[in-house]
């Protein structure tokens, strides 16, 4: 089931009335929480629940095991066994045919025949996501951060929870599990700050988002078809579509979570004001950075931890892994590698002075600053050119465009039209980046308050785009 | 709790009634009725009337299909839209058994789910069918290739939420599709101004028609540019597809063995067009083949309709709707000429009556339209 949808508006107010309606059982509304996510995420394939039910059930075991265990040889090799099957599952149904394609000339030269060792499977939506939630539980056990629970169901809860279930914010489940322990009571400031930030996360997704991709995906289909300018662009645009759709993503999920009592993680952080290529990383996708930060950077980091190589390597293979967690294509990979390598300077200037002058001055000064954002942003934008590439071929065709397209000075209508939109919602995302959240207005009156909430429904409803989209990351 | 839900539902209030005005209107311009109702009184209305929306997808698989099991053809007319313009009245006296099925078999895919559906008793069996093969069906890689007959009526996009935000956000947006019709038969806005698909199932082209009566001009319309751009049906390279191609004998060969009479037509292109792709040594290559197939047709006992260009006919191009559509007076000759010409008719072939077709073709006076159009003969009569 899909956010932006009519069955998703359905069903969550069925199950808002249904379990508010049970606001003294924390039991029964554990339970609902767990059928509801279950009928959420089974709506797309109801197969999707057997292989989230093993992957889910080998942690709960697993965590309870290690926790039992005294002897650290024992917890190593449970640790090991969750490792391997959880990444496993993820291995085989997302990686294995690009293995497979890599690997083909090596295969052959064994002399087997690499053609018939492809499988045909449907990757589960969310698996990379649930599959690390699950993983940082009982990496927090085997660490001795975290006591596993006991109770199933809160587990299952845990993992399934469907507001953040397919993409994210990747809870940790010291910060969501004990929120699904306690009793909730039913908060109106809270689900207010949820109903604004559904119907910011809507808007952002249907009104502007959607739209966007339509040019994005005419861009990258046939870049030859357009001018150096709009392929210069379509980097640009396509940066600004993900932002505005993962992030709606995590508006929406965060604000139907607030709904039911809970608080998740904060995903964004206006990522596309920031001033540096590590900046944005601190801001965007913030559940998986920092995911990958405390159980992959950190632990290889301290290993020598004093040497700027050893730092510089450690970042690139973090960038290259966080590529690979996208998806299994050698664009991820290069994209990686790409913003790895973009962390030099700053990596750099910890021993170098006059670097960290010139960092700092970007960083303080109102006009370098600005440079500063406009640089990263461009940056960024022409090196996610190869995260939404099909292939390096499409992504070199359209570096090669930028160069050598017949025209350069050439916008056409669409993109005119759009502009003012997108411009319009930078100047309000810009005004309000030091809010809690974009649509936090509760210090507005409330006339002007209202009219904007119904200003931003009709909108929806008015110039909304309704055809067949799913959001970006669910095929990670 | 309360106070929550109430200030939530003032939210809502201004939305619910621009949604109900919006439904309101898409009902006034009858977009929103159903295929099953439309099904229904179309082939009970005693009035011509054209099935052709304006703002929701026609879904002619899906239309036609439910429209074959209701009327449960004896003669059936199959394959794209370049049949479109065969009519009841060709295949007199068996016009009110005839159906024409036009774009609801789309790939040789679709005629594999026709055929076997036939055979195995799920539709009844006609004893007749006219088969359009166009280039299509033997060229590789046309994006033909990937659609599906669908067949369910709740298929129907009226039942998708989405749709119908998006008919509701046409209604809201777009000025023209407020207005009231001016002729109040058919269903929907565009046919209600006489575009659409007739009760038979061929296609009225109302645009075309009227297009030509301005300054007699013929109208070759986007195919040579699609051609040039690679696009819809003309991908690079053009390759002659046998897996396709013994696909669709295998299907006319089990339908002939089940005692239905076959016709295949190979449709025209227009000289214009005809002369402009045949430039090319990779079309040239690919007519070969396709041409030879037509004689593999023809030598495997199927009565085959053959490729023509107009001139070929002694016609011209005014005779084509455009590049690829041959006009109901052109298709009309070819059907004629070849069925004067065929000396071993079939069993339900040498029943049809030929010469009123003659004197149908012998009276029109327009090259793409047999008669009349109906907001033409309101006119006459206010």
């Amino acid at each position: 089931m899909t956010f932006t949808t009519f069955t998703f508006v359905i069903f969550f107010l069925i199950f808002f009335s249904l379990y508010w309606s049970f606001k003294k059982s924390m039991k029964i509304q554990n339970l609902l929480i767990l059928l509801g996510s279950l009928i959420f995420y089974g709506w797309w394939d109801y197969r999707f629940l057997i292989l989230l039910f093993i992957s889910s059930t080998i942690d709960y075991s697993v965590g309870l095991a290690i926790y039992r265990s005294t002897q650290k040889s024992v917890r190593s090799w449970l640790m090991a066994v969750c490792l391997v099957s959880n990444l496993g599952l993820l291995f085989y149904f997302k990686y294995y045919n690009f293995f497979i394609e890599s690997f083909s000339g090596l295969i052959q030269s064994l002399g087997l025949n690499s053609d018939g060792m492809y499988i045909e499977v449907i990757l589960p939506a969310g698996i990379s996501f649930y599959t690390f939630q699950t993983l940082s539980y009982t990496l927090d056990i085997y660490k001795n951060k975290l006591k596993p629970t006991d109770n199933f169901i809160d587990f299952m809860g845990f993992i399934c929870f469907f507001p953040q279930l397919v993409a994210g914010p990747i809870e940790r489940a010291s910060a969501l599990l004990p929120q699904m322990q306690k009793p909730r009571q039913f908060n109106y400031t809270l689900a207010a700050t949820g109903g604004r930030m559904v119907v910011y996360g809507f808007f952002k997704k249907l009104v502007i988002a959607d739209p966007l991709s339509l040019r994005v995906d005419a861009i990258f289909l046939n870049p030859q078809q357009y001018s150096g300018l709009e392929t210069f662009l379509g980097g640009m645009l396509f940066l600004i579509q993900l932002y505005l759709d993962f992030s709606a993503y995590s508006d929406i999920a965060k604000g139907t979570a607030r709904m039911l009592g809970f608080e998740l993680m904060k995903n964004f952080d206006t990522p596309l004001f920031a001033t540096s290529v590590p900046e944005f990383w601190r801001r965007w996708h913030i559940s998986l950075t920092t995911w990958f930060r405390d159980y992959l950077f950190l632990p290889l980091v301290k290993l020598r931890f004093d040497n700027t190589l050893w730092r510089i390597s450690s970042t690139i293979l973090l960038f290259v892994v966080i590529g690979i967690w996208h998806g299994a294509n050698m664009t991820f990979i290069y994209f990686g590698f790409l913003m790895g390598l973009c962390f030099i300077p700053t990596l750099l200037a910890k021993n170098t002075p006059w670097l960290k002058e010139v960092i700092k001055y970007f960083n303080t000064n109102k006009v370098g600053k600005f440079i500063a954002m406009a640089f990263t942003f461009t940056l960024i934008s022409e090196i996610s050119v190869l995260f939404r590439a099909e292939n390096m071929a499409n992504a070199l065709s359209i570096y090669k465009n930028i160069v050598y397209a017949k025209q350069f000075f050439q916008l056409d209508e669409y993109i005119h039209r759009l502009f003012p939109l997108v411009i319009l919602f930078f100047v309000f995302e810009y005004v309000m980046r030091k809010k809690e959240y974009c649509l936090d207005i509760q210090s507005w009156p409330s006339w002007l308050r209202y009219t904007t909430y119904v200003a931003l429904s009709l909108s929806i409803l008015i110039y909304g785009y309704f055809d067949e989209a799913p959001f970006y990351y669910f095929q990670f | 709790m309360k106070k929550f839900l109430a200030k939530s539902t003032l939210v809502f209030i201004p939305i619910l009634v621009v949604l109900t005005i919006s439904l309101v209107l898409l009902i006034r311009v009858n977009e929103h009725l159903p295929l099953s109702i439309i099904i229904k009184q179309q082939q009970q209305s005693k009035t011509e009337s054209y099935y052709n929306r304006e703002l929701f997808e026609n879904v002619l698989d899906i239309y036609k299909y439910n429209t074959m099991v209701h009327r449960k053809p004896e003669i059936l007319a199959i394959g794209q839209s370049i049949v479109l313009c065969y009519r009841d009245f060709f295949f007199a006296p068996f016009q009110d058994q005839f159906y024409n099925t036009g774009l609801m078999i789309r790939n040789p895919k679709d005629l594999e789910v026709l055929t076997d559906e036939l055979v195995n008793g799920k539709l009844r069996k006609p004893r007749y069918i006219l088969f359009g093969l166009d280039h299509s069906f033997v060229l590789s890689n046309t994006p033909l290739d990937k659609k599906s007959i669908r067949t369910s009526l709740w298929q129907d996009p009226i039942y998708n939420s989405r749709k119908q935000l998006r008919a509701l956000q046409s209604v809201l947006t777009k000025s023209d599709v407020r207005k009231v019709p001016e002729i109040n038969v058919g269903f929907g806005k565009r046919g209600m101004n006489g575009n659409g698909y007739r009760k038979d199932g061929s296609c009225h082209n109302r645009w075309e028609i009227d297009m030509y009566s301005k300054d007699s001009t013929h109208i070759e319309g986007i195919l040579i540019d699609d051609f040039k751009n690679h696009r819809n049906g003309y991908p690079m390279p053009m390759t002659f597809d046998t897996t396709k191609s013994k696909k669709v004998i295998v299907c006319l060969n089990t339908l002939r063995k089940n005692g239905i009479e076959i016709l295949i037509y190979i449709p025209p292109l227009s000289d214009q067009y005809f002369n402009h792709i045949s430039k090319f040594d990779y079309v040239q290559i690919f007519w070969k083949q396709f041409m030879a197939y037509q004689n593999e047709l023809s030598a495997l006992g199927f009565k085959v309709i053959p490729f023509a260009t107009p001139s070929q006919m002694g016609l011209t191009d005014d005779y084509m709707l455009n590049s690829d559509h041959p006009g109901e007076i052109l298709v009309a000759k070819q059907f004629l000429k070849f069925y004067q010409e065929d000396s071993i008719k079939g069993p339900i072939s040498r029943k049809f009556n030929l010469a009123k077709l003659d004197a149908l073709i012998n009276q029109s006076n327009h090259p793409l339209s047999f008669e009349l159009e109906p907001y033409q003969i309101q006119n006459q009569k206010k």
